[in-house]
């Protein structure tokens, strides 16, 4: 990642914002180097993709015209997402929700299944940062993509299988396992 | 039918969605000699003398407990352990369905953080890993944190599930329009347990000695520590 920016609904997270809880803070000093300030369209300014973890209803396709190229949308929010896809598609040229309803779903069922079951079958302590790494290249290349389909049908047991695998070999490889 | 309704004439025919298994059939008193006791004493003498052979003789290397506190499911809030219950037995259905894992829901009545990392170390016996679920943040990081160094896998899956899809998610998109993951601007929008997850995600992932701080400070340290102490 060149850059990231984690906005709350204050606005951008930035290195010494004075109402950051410790978890904040802690994110303040990793993210956002060039210590930018303002609302969330601010933050959009420049930015190649958009991942809403927060509440529903809170962009237009006008707030996304600032952002470079071929902007990629996530609009996760439950069950209202922060854009709506046929609006945010008027600008961006991928996106997914967390909904099942429309095109591009991203949804945790595609993970923790597989994460868990190549974390038992490795006979893993944890789950550390390569495993879950592996997890999202396994993933990721269960499929072709194509900006209708960025990731798997969220039952397709393959996925599970093969997340599993990917799981389990990073667990052993990182030494991460019971002896 | 509407959505709601078949959901509540299902979960109510049905009186929830899951129920145990056993693996093995008691027809005779052999059999009960055997699953039960006396026969059952030499298993439990095998795992006394030596604690890890729990997971050869017992279900424990093939379940994981699905707990919560009910303070921040689906997009409900703070609705309570009771009213959680659906949402976790969905979820050992799924772990079930997709992974053949024997999940179990646990839904704790305190919402109190150090009564729960207490709570899931004393369970955590009978358990393969432990999925943390639908609890609030900033309340979440520190209870998973606390149960990292348990010896079974603890992962919260409103932070790391969520995360682990995006980023498969944002490789694929990345894909799509020509442009390399390491090049991309990401602005994340929520600092909840899904946000903070994603960001650690990705600056562990993109910029690994940049912010090996970072990183470190999460778990790595902790997995060092750890590793020792289990290897020894």
């Amino acid at each position: 990642m060149k850059e990231i920016i984690v906005c709350d609904s204050k606005g951008i997270i930035y290195d010494g914002r004075a109402d950051l809880n410790e978890f904040k803070a802690q994110l303040a000093k990793a993210t956002n180097r060039a210590k930018r300030k303002g609302n969330l369209k601010d933050a959009l300014d420049g930015a190649d993709a958009f991942i809403g973890v927060s509440t529903g209803n809170l962009l237009k396709a006008d707030d996304l015209r600032s952002m470079n190229k071929e902007a990629i949308i996530f609009a996760m929010a439950n069950p209202v997402p922060e854009i709506m896809p046929q609006e945010a598609s008027k600008v961006a040229a991928v996106v997914g929700t967390g909904r099942s309803d429309f095109q591009n779903q991203i949804n945790n069922s595609l993970v923790f299944p597989g994460v868990f079951r190549g974390a038992l079958d490795a006979k893993a302590v944890l789950i550390n940062n390569e495993m879950k790494i592996a997890a999202a290249h396994a993933l990721a290349n269960c499929i072709n993509p194509a900006s209708d389909r960025i990731l798997p049908y969220t039952l397709d047991k393959q996925v599970a299988q093969k997340v599993a695998e990917a799981v389990k070999n990073a667990a052993i490889e990182t030494d991460a396992v019971r002896k | 039918m509407d959505i709601k309704e078949s959901a509540l004439k299902l979960h109510k025919e049905n009186k929830g969605k899951l129920a145990t298994k056993s693996k093995v059939s008691v027809k005779t008193k052999e059999d009960l000699s055997l699953v039960y006791t006396p026969g059952v004493a030499e298993v439990c003498r095998e795992i006394a003398a030596d604690k890890s052979a729990i997971y050869d003789y017992t279900m424990k290397s093939n379940s994981v407990a699905v707990v919560t506190d009910g303070s921040a499911v689906l997009g409900l809030g703070n609705i309570g352990a009771e009213a959680s219950l659906p949402v976790m037995e969905g979820k050992c259905v799924l772990f079930k369905e997709l992974a053949d894992i024997d999940a179990f829901p646990i839904c704790i009545k305190t919402q109190d953080e150090n009564e729960i990392i207490n709570i899931v170390k004393n369970i955590a016996t009978v358990f393969g890993g432990i999925n943390l679920e639908d609890i609030s943040a900033p309340r979440c990081f520190k209870i998973e944190e606390a149960l990292l160094d348990i010896g079974i896998p603890v992962m919260h899956d409103d932070q790391h599930g969520s995360a682990i899809a995006i980023l498969a998610a944002l490789m694929n998109a990345a894909k799509v329009v020509n442009k390399r993951i390491d090049d991309l601007k990401v602005v994340i929008n929520g600092a909840g347990a899904a946000g903070t997850a994603i960001a650690k995600l990705l600056l562990c992932m993109g910029h690994r000695q940049k912010h090996m701080h970072f990183c470190e400070g999460d778990n790595s340290l902790r997995q060092q520590r750890h590793y020792l102490r289990w290897k020894s």
